[in-house]
């Protein structure tokens, strides 16, 4: 079954993958290496996992003023996620996005980190802002 | 939808060629996501680039695209020091291949008008701002000392943003533009603390425990003496967004929006937290991570010193040497080093075997660890926090200094 959110598209293209959601914010210096897309920050939720050719939710972004560059860095070496769906724009995480053109979505009308879990299959599209959610079957 | 002038339409356009409306269309996006009504004219901006070689993909595109800056604009460390670089060399080597790359990537915001300060406090050297000036800037330590002591008006803009705000000399109104999100929002009374014997590190100690407590919220500080020098107003805006997310403090009477507390506030009664100097010690026992006491490395000047600072090391230097197993860098900025060098300050820390070094940054990207320092002993939370690859003693500059001289870190 699938589930149809609606939110704001920022940056458009279509895109879609496996999800991989963090509730912690992620910092993309420092916190993901650029050459592997694994999440490296100690302690964090999902340290060890790789966010690359996935959909990345999180709520937003955090770090250093540099994370625009890491993102188009990522995303020059194939490790960038495949889209990203945020909580809530802010500038940082954004603007990578713009550079690295990687489709972009926030303001849900359903909170993304409640219906949308790792592994479920997402499509994104940008353009409309719209997200489907096909739920992984519960093993 | 953003409101534009008829000339920022033009740049949206393409009139002003291709880079001028690529930098309008990412403006215009970071206004639609903060629901921003218009733009307005930067005073400022401030730029770094370097830590990723994919950078250099868009600068030439700005470049070809016709990119200029259009607002005054400054450049970042960008980790050479001439007088020094095979001593110092950068956190990626210190051959003259790295040294051509780092010039080279240096070359592209010199060619799109930067002014090649190299420094991070800018707001001392010439980046003059005032009251409500609009800027954007790179480096949240002087994004918090612009907010909070020169009443300026900047968000904590990502390195894109700077650029974009460069070539067009726009910036989108919201956050921290606005009176609105400017009112404090935490009273932080520290009037408990003595702050006569109060040290340099006392007060990044201080400034790192309110940047955990606030978090997000802009705090009111009561309590601080009454004058502050600019080097205490510096320490304290430091770490505040790095331990917390602070963009701006109040300290009435010093702030310029803020003549009294009610001014700092709005009228609104706000949480107050307390703090002591059992916060500031517990600060200090964060910071330090190094369990030996033999420092490999000291480092001085992160934000970069001020002309008192370096006069300060240069003078408790003066017939004294440093241990030969330590390295003494003081970091500041190309032009105060100019003075420093007509001073008689610069002979009087390198007579001592120390460093003056300019242009390099002591936070994110210090080459101390690929110099082969292990263990840093620093004055700054800044530095302690964000210098890669090294354990960390923390205490004051007289600490730092008597740690340099005798091999042993004698500090708190």
């Amino acid at each position: 079954m699938s589930i149809i959110l609606r939110g704001r598209g920022l940056v458009k293209g279509k895109a879609e993958g496996e999800a991989i959601v963090s509730r912690q914010p992620i910092s993309f210096v420092g916190g993901v290496d650029p050459s592997t897309g694994v999440v490296i920050e100690r302690g964090h939720e999902l340290e060890g996992q790789s966010i690359r050719g996935k959909v990345l939710v999180f709520p937003y972004g955090k770090g250093t003023t540099y994370n625009p560059f890491a993102l188009f860095a990522m995303k020059r070496r194939g490790t960038a996620p495949a889209a990203i769906i945020n909580v809530k724009a802010e500038e940082i995480v954004l603007t990578g996005a713009i550079l690295a053109e990687i489709p972009f979505i926030d303001r849900l009308d359903k909170s993304p980190l409640e219906v949308i879990e790792s592994g479920d299959f997402v499509r994104v599209d940008g353009e409309t802002g719209t997200v489907e959610v096909i739920k992984k079957k519960k093993s | 939808m953003v409101y534009l002038t008829k000339e920022e339409e033009r740049m949206l356009n393409g009139e002003y060629g291709p880079a001028t409306q690529e930098a309008m269309r990412i403006l215009v996006k970071i206004a639609e996501a903060y629901d921003a009504k218009r733009m307005v004219q930067a005073k400022s901006a401030h730029v770094a680039a370097g830590l990723f070689l994919e950078e250099i993909e868009w600068y030439e595109r700005l470049l070809q695209g016709g990119a200029k800056f259009r607002c005054f604009t400054t450049r970042h460390p960008w980790g050479i020091d001439y007088d020094h670089f095979e001593e110092v060399g950068t956190l990626y080597g210190n051959t003259p291949e790295i040294k051509q790359l780092g010039e080279m990537i240096f070359s592209y915001s010199l060619k799109m008008g930067a002014i090649p300060m190299g420094t991070c406090i800018q707001y001392l050297l010439g980046d003059f701002l005032m009251p409500r000036d609009a800027f954007s800037w790179t480096g949240s330590a002087g994004v918090v000392f612009a907010n909070s002591v020169l009443g300026a008006r900047g968000n904590m803009d990502g390195a894109v943003t700077n650029y974009c705000v460069a070539i067009t000399g726009r910036i989108p109104e919201y956050g921290m533009l606005l009176d609105e999100n400017r009112r404090g929002q935490v009273l932080v009374d520290c009037s408990k603390i003595d702050f006569d014997k109060f040290t340099d590190a006392d007060w990044g100690a201080l400034a790192w425990h309110v940047g955990k407590v606030a978090g997000d919220q802009i705090p009111v500080f009561l309590g601080l003496p009454k004058r502050m020098t600019l080097e205490q107003l510096k320490l304290l805006a430091s770490p505040l967004h790095v331990s917390g997310a602070v963009p701006m403090f109040h300290i009435p009477g010093i702030t310029p929006e803020a003549p009294s507390l009610e001014a700092a506030t709005g009228g609104d009664r706000l949480e107050k937290i307390w703090v002591d100097v059992r916060d500031v010690k517990a600060a200090y026992d964060e910071m330090t991570t190094a369990g030996e006491d033999k420092p490999d490395i000291v480092c001085i000047g992160c934000p970069h010193l001020t002309y008192t600072e370096i006069r300060e090391i240069a003078e408790y230097l003066e017939g004294k040497k440093v241990h030969p197993d330590v390295k003494l860098w003081v970091g500041t900025s190309y032009q105060i080093k100019v003075i420093a060098n007509r001073a008689g300050w610069t002979e009087k820390i390198e007579r001592a075997g120390g460093l003056l070094v300019t242009n390099i940054c002591m936070g994110p990207g210090n080459p101390a660890s690929a110099r082969g320092a292990r263990v840093i002993a620093t004055n700054s939370p800044r530095c302690a926090y964000y210098a890669p690859g090294v354990k960390v003693l923390f205490g004051s500059t007289k600490d730092c200094l008597e740690a340099a001289i005798s091999g042993k870190w004698r500090g708190r």
